[in-house]
This record gives C-alpha cells, sequence and structure tokens, in this order.
C-alpha cells in the first residue's frame, strides 16, 4: 500500500456503498483534493459501483473560465443517461479516510507492482462512458474486459463481460477474443460455450472449425472433433500442419474407439 | 464560376471571391474564403478558380496518384496535391507570391482575434444567429436531428412555419428526435427512413463539382428535394459547429501526425486495402506532405486542421448543394458562417471544450433556451446503416463497383475488376459505401 497513491474519492465512496451494493450506484465525492490516478486536481469525481465492483468514471476539475455548476449538470444528466439503471448520491469527501486492507478494489493504492503507464491507460478508458459515441458504447466495455484480464483482476473483467452480454447485442468479433482468450488459457469449458454462441448467431469461419475441432480433442470427444475438422477444405494445402495431425489422431482415436 | 487569371483573354470572367484579395506580386487568401479554390500554372499565365473540371480541361493534367490517395484517406484533396496532377488544392490563411512564371505558397500563422469572455460569446451568438437566419423567409426546411446544435438553429426558427426534417436511419435516431419533437412541438415534420436502392441508385448517379466523400451527401439531397418539393423557402441546418469547435478532435492526446496511428484510427479506407491500390511509400509521402505544415498539438491548430480538410462541404454549402440536381433553394448554415468561426478563433480554448465537454459555449448558450436533454446531450455522428444498404441489395452494389471501377482502374494497381472486387468485398459494409462514394469523385 503507497500512502501517496492513496484516492481519498474512491475509498469515500467505498465506504459509502461497502463491499457489495446491491443496486447500481453513481456516487459524486465533492472536495478540492488531488487524485493521484487521474494527476489532477479535482473539484468533484464521480464512481460507478454495482455488487463489489467499483471504478471512477468521470471528474470535474477547476479551468480559468468554467462554470462548475454547469459542468456538473452537464455530467450527472449524461452519466445517469448511460446507466440508466443507477441512482445519484452525492457525498463530501473524507479527507482522513482509511482504506480496508483486505478490499482489492481497481486503485493505484493496491496496484504497487502494476506498471504505472498501463494503470493510466486503463484508469484513462474506465472514464467518460458517456463521452463515446453511444453506437460504439460495446467498445467501451470490451476494451474494459480486456484490460483487467490483462491484469488479471477477473471481477472486473467478468463484471464487463456480464454487463456486456446482458446490455448489448451480441458482437462476433468480441466473442471471438473472448474465446481465444480462454482457449489460450486452456479453458476449454468457457472457450466452448462461448464457440457455441459464434455458432448459434454467426457463421463459422474456418478458424472456428478448426478450434472447434481442437477443443474436442482435447477433451477427448474425437468424433465431433472429427466432424468440424471435416468441415475444413483440406485439399487446398493452406493449413498449418498441426492442424492436419489433429485430424489425423482424431480419425484415429475414433477408429480405435470404434474397433474396441 | 469565379476566375482570378492574368490571360486577357479571360478578363471578363467573375474574379471576386469573398476571403481573396489579389496584390501586384501576391494573392492573399484567408482563414474563410467562402468556396474551395484550385491553382494552375502553365508557362505563360496563372489562374485561380473554383471549378476544378476547368483547370482540367485547360492543363490537360492528369489524374493525381497523390490526390486519389488523399480522397481516400482524408476524404477531400488539399494542399499540395488536387484530383490532377498539375493542379494545387489552394492552402486556407495562406499567400500565394507570383513571380515571373514561378509560384510559391505561403501559409500564415493562425489568425490573432482579440479574446472575448463568455458574455461578450454570447452576445456574438445571439447576432450571428439574427443576422444569418433574417433572409430564410417564412417556411425554412430544418435538417433535424435531435442534437443541440440542430436544436439551437431550431429554437431560432420557433415564430416561423417551419418544416423539420429528420432522418431515421439508426436504432438510436428515433429517440433522439423524439426528444426534440417533444420540446418544439409547433411544426410540419419529414421523416425520411433508409431506402437502399433508393440510396444506391442515387450514389449510383451522384455528379460532384468538387471531389469529397462523405456519405451524409445522399442524404441531404434526399432533404433538399424534400424542401424542394414542399414549397419551403429555403433550407437550414446546424451543421459546421462539430467541425469549427473539433468537437471530435477536441480529446485526441496522441501524435495525429504519425502516419501509421493517423491511418489506423481515421482515415476513411484503411491502409491494408489501400495498399492493394497504391505504392505503400506513395501513401506514407501523401499522408506526411499533406499533415507537416499543422500544429495538431494546440486546440485551435486542430480546428485549423479541420478547417483545411472541410473546407469543400463547409463552403460548398454556403453556396449550394454538392450536386447538379438542387440548386434552387437557399442555404443558411449559422454554424458555418465567417462570422461563428471568427467567434470560435476569438475564445480562449477554455470556452471551446473543456472538461470533456464539447462545444462548451455554445452548451452555456443553450441552457438560456433549451431543455437540459437538450443542450446537455452528447456528440454522436451522423450514421447511415449502410449494413443494411449492403446485405439488401448486394447485385446493385456488385453492378455499381464494376460499372465506376471500369473507368478507375486505369489509374490504379489493381487493373483486373474481378480482383477489385474481390478486395472491394474484404471491407466493412460501411467501408464498401465510402468505397462506392470514392468511385463516383471523377
Amino acid at each position: 500500500m503507497i500512502e501517496k497513491f492513496l484516492n481519498k474519492a474512491l475509498f469515500t465512496a467505498r465506504k459509502y456503498t461497502g463491499i457489495n451494493s446491491e443496486k447500481q450506484k453513481i456516487i459524486g465525492v465533492k472536495g478540492k483534493f488531488f487524485n493521484p490516478e487521474t494527476d489532477i486536481e479535482e473539484e468533484y469525481s464521480f464512481y460507478y459501483a454495482h455488487k463489489n465492483i467499483i471504478y471512477q468514471i468521470d471528474n470535474i476539475y477547476k479551468t480559468q473560465n468554467n462554470d462548475i455548476d454547469f459542468v456538473k449538470e452537464y455530467k450527472i444528466y449524461n452519466m445517469l443517461n448511460i446507466f440508466t439503471e443507477a441512482e445519484y448520491v452525492e457525498l463530501d469527501i473524507d479527507y482522513d479516510i482509511v482504506p480496508d486492507n483486505n478490499d482489492r478494489i481497481f486503485s493505484l493504492y493496491f496496484l504497487e507492482n502494476i506498471d504505472r503507464n498501463l494503470f493510466k491507460k486503463i484508469h484513462g478508458n474506465l472514464l467518460n462512458p458517456h463521452g463515446r459515441l453511444i453506437l460504439h458504447l460495446d467498445q467501451y466495455y470490451i476494451e474494459n474486459f480486456e484490460f483487467f484480464i490483462q491484469i488479471e483482476m477477473y471481477d472486473y473483467s467478468d463484471y464487463f463481460e456480464y454487463f456486456l452480454e446482458n446490455n448489448f447485442p451480441p458482437n462476433e468479433v468480441f466473442l471471438r477474443k473472448k474465446y481465444v482468450f480462454y482457449l489460450e488459457r486452456q479453458c476449454f469449458d468457457k472457450s466452448l460455450e462461448t464457440l457455441k454462441k459464434i455458432e448459434s448467431k454467426f457463421k463459422l469461419t474456418d478458424f472456428d472449425n478448426s478450434n472447434f475441432g481442437y477443443i474436442y480433442k482435447m477433451t477427448k470427444q474425437y468424433k465431433k472433433a472429427c466432424e468440424y475438422y471435416s468441415k475444413l477444405d483440406f485439399d487446398n494445402n493452406k493449413y498449418e500442419q498441426f492442424i492436419y495431425d489433429d485430424y489425423k489422431f482424431c480419425c484415429e482415436m475414433l477408429n480405435e474407439i470404434d474397433n474396441k | 464560376m469565379k476566375l482570378i487569371t492574368n490571360n486577357p483573354d479571360y478578363k471578363n470572367t467573375d474574379s471576386k471571391i469573398h476571403g481573396v484579395e489579389i496584390f501586384s506580386e501576391y494573392i492573399k487568401f484567408d482563414e474563410y474564403p467562402d468556396r474551395q479554390l484550385y491553382f494552375y500554372n502553365d508557362s505563360d499565365f496563372y489562374y485561380i478558380s473554383d471549378e476544378i473540371s476547368f483547370l482540367q480541361n485547360l492543363s490537360k493534367s492528369e489524374v493525381s496518384k497523390n490526390g486519389l490517395i488523399q480522397l481516400a484517406v482524408f476524404q477531400a484533396t488539399l494542399y499540395p496535391y488536387s484530383l490532377y496532377e498539375k493542379i494545387v488544392s489552394i492552402p486556407l490563411n495562406s499567400i500565394l507570391h507570383l513571380k515571373n512564371s514561378d509560384y510559391k505558397f505561403e501559409r500564415l500563422s493562425i489568425p490573432d482575434y482579440k479574446e472575448i469572455n463568455i458574455d461578450e460569446a454570447i452576445k456574438r451568438l445571439d447576432e450571428v444567429f439574427e443576422k444569418d437566419l433574417e433572409n430564410c423567409g417564412d417556411k425554412p426546411y430544418h435538417m433535424y436531428s435531435g442534437g443541440v446544435d440542430s436544436s439551437i438553429v431550431f429554437w431560432h426558427l420557433r415564430n416561423k412555419e417551419t418544416t423539420a426534417g429528420s432522418s431515421i436511419y439508426t436504432r438510436t435516431d428515433n429517440s433522439d428526435v423524439s426528444r426534440g419533437i417533444k420540446f418544439f412541438n409547433k411544426f410540419k415534420q419529414n421523416i425520411i427512413h433508409l431506402e437502399p436502392k433508393k440510396y444506391l441508385e442515387t450514389l449510383r448517379e451522384y455528379k460532384y463539382f468538387n471531389p469529397y466523400i462523405c456519405p451524409g451527401t445522399i442524404d441531404d439531397l434526399f432533404h433538399c428535394q424534400a424542401a424542394f418539393d414542399s414549397g419551403c423557402t429555403s433550407i437550414v441546418n446546424g451543421h459546421g459547429s462539430d467541425e469549427l469547435m473539433a468537437a471530435y478532435l477536441f480529446e485526441e492526446k496522441n501524435d495525429m501526425k504519425n502516419v501509421n496511428y493517423y491511418m489506423n484510427k481515421y482515415s476513411m479506407l484503411k491502409l491494408k486495402f489501400l495498399t492493394e491500390f497504391f505504392e505503400i511509400e506513395t501513401i506514407w509521402d501523401t499522408v506526411e506532405n499533406t499533415m507537416a505544415p499543422f500544429d495538431l498539438k494546440t486546440l485551435k491548430g486542430k480546428i485549423m486542421w479541420i478547417m483545411e480538410f472541410h473546407q469543400v462541404p463547409l463552403q460548398l454549402s454556403l453556396m449550394e448543394n454538392n450536386s447538379r440536381k438542387v440548386n434552387n433553394i437557399k442555404r443558411f448554415m449559422p454554424f458555418s458562417s465567417r462570422d461563428f468561426f471568427k467567434i470560435v478563433l476569438s475564445l480562449p480554448e477554455d470556452l471551446i471544450a473543456n472538461n470533456g465537454i464539447a462545444e462548451y459555449v455554445l452548451r452555456y448558450w443553450a441552457r438560456n433556451f433549451l431543455p437540459v436533454n437538450l443542450w446537455a446531450k452528447e456528440k454522436k455522428t451522423f450514421e447511415v446503416d449502410q449494413e443494411k444498404i449492403v446485405n439488401s441489395e448486394p447485385e446493385l452494389v456488385k453492378k455499381i463497383f464494376y460499372e465506376k471501377y471500369e473507368y478507375w482502374k486505369k489509374f490504379l494497381k489493381i487493373q483486373n475488376t474481378d480482383k477489385a472486387f474481390q478486395e472491394f468485398q474484404k471491407l466493412f459494409p460501411n467501408e464498401q459505401i465510402n468505397f462506392l462514394l470514392y468511385l463516383s469523385q471523377i
């Protein structure tokens, strides 16, 4: 825990919501302070909280000519326009806040070993979801899902995945990325589940069919593996050698089972 | 046609162009000439005109590869190139030095207007709107999207017999428009829904004055026709503020002059596709040479860059639609006016964009007369459901591609139309439509 990285507004908001906020909340924390996570002296900072997840979504800082109340009205309207089920609450910052060190949330205070640039990138990506073009808002959740996977904060990646799947139409590119991610980590069940979703909604590519075959091979379902491998066009020598080898292996295993 | 030349054969042509001053040894173009201008210089005379086709006939110039690349990347042709090899697109805010048969363009620094505060800005905005809309007649046709800009314009038309024309093309358009409809409740409405066949047939026949690619021009034409058919006195819209206030670029913090970065994020057609049609070195040089003079680190620098490549739609709109089909209805676009641009350049940067809020000063002004769901509405680009168009009319898409590519292929690396069509099919639907618009430019 590094004291100089303590975002007091974040922990003020966390203290208010507790570790399990059943309802979606947007918490506006009022009070000037230097936020080490944005490197900005903020007048207000805003957090989104739901279940055990909490992260900063916006802030307000003074400039020479701006009107803080006007900026605040604009921001609250737009945050509630995106998080339509959330309720807004406002708190004064607790300058004497002491974080619960067992509560591992996305904060620089806890992530002492993280690359500062990577943290900034993720934190920057979480900010201002309402500023994204609403037609492309699913990208916000996809990018954050991928970032949290990268730093192995799976509570957060799972949350973004859940939110994405329950609020947006299926996204072919994302589903493909997701199953490859699980496949690389040998999570065959999750990978297969995602591939099946692609199969039900979209057209399978050769890449998908070979991965279906591979997963069924690894889970010893040789008949199904052969079924998917056989969809590939093996006549033109266009695949990597290991795909041929895997197909051959599955066919041999299937014959062996049949012979028994 | 406008023409400035030292060739005595053309001494009776109209050479008065707002924003252009002629001196004995140089010509000055300010930051807001009222039209896109091109330059051609032969061994005897120089010519400056708004009709690129006239200069092309004069110069017998070949199509320029650099110009074609610029069109594919920036959607427009810019200095130091144009669509034709011997013709140059004239840069804004510059001086053309002429000496004997030689010439040289010198770019000027961003004009330094006296800074104004928010109260002064609001006073001037009121004046600009009053002045710009005073001649739009009693029955204007207002192109209304439901966003803050067109809502501001709508409020200024509230006492007229306004027709609100809206395009409902995407899943969010309807809710956007309906918010405004509730507020401005007394007016006629003209809703345009997407008809893929009509859209494609219009694209197929579209004729351009100036090379500039914008999918919105097709939609614009539909509204122009509707305005004409319903006897409206003018067309009014809120176009221009996004560009003049850098609403889509103000938060860009990366180096946009990095060619790789620019191509990945902003190019209309992606690098991988373009390298099938052009040499990679030519693409690189073209993008670098085009962007080199711009300081893209400051907000006003970004605005000058946007002005340079958006000058075609902004300025054409001041004279007529970019089509020979509809040119008899006057247009009024207060946010594209010279006066509005002067206000923007007079503002401190934190009144143009602030705390992630695009068009800060406009929203601050609009809070006086619009409800929060209109003045605080986030920006959304105009989008057409290209997927629907491409998927519902694949044969027509193919036909248009083959018709247009036949003429284009002599300029491009892929000479075989079937092979080019295979590459075309790898594009996303929006890119396919953009490529068809691209092929319509010559």
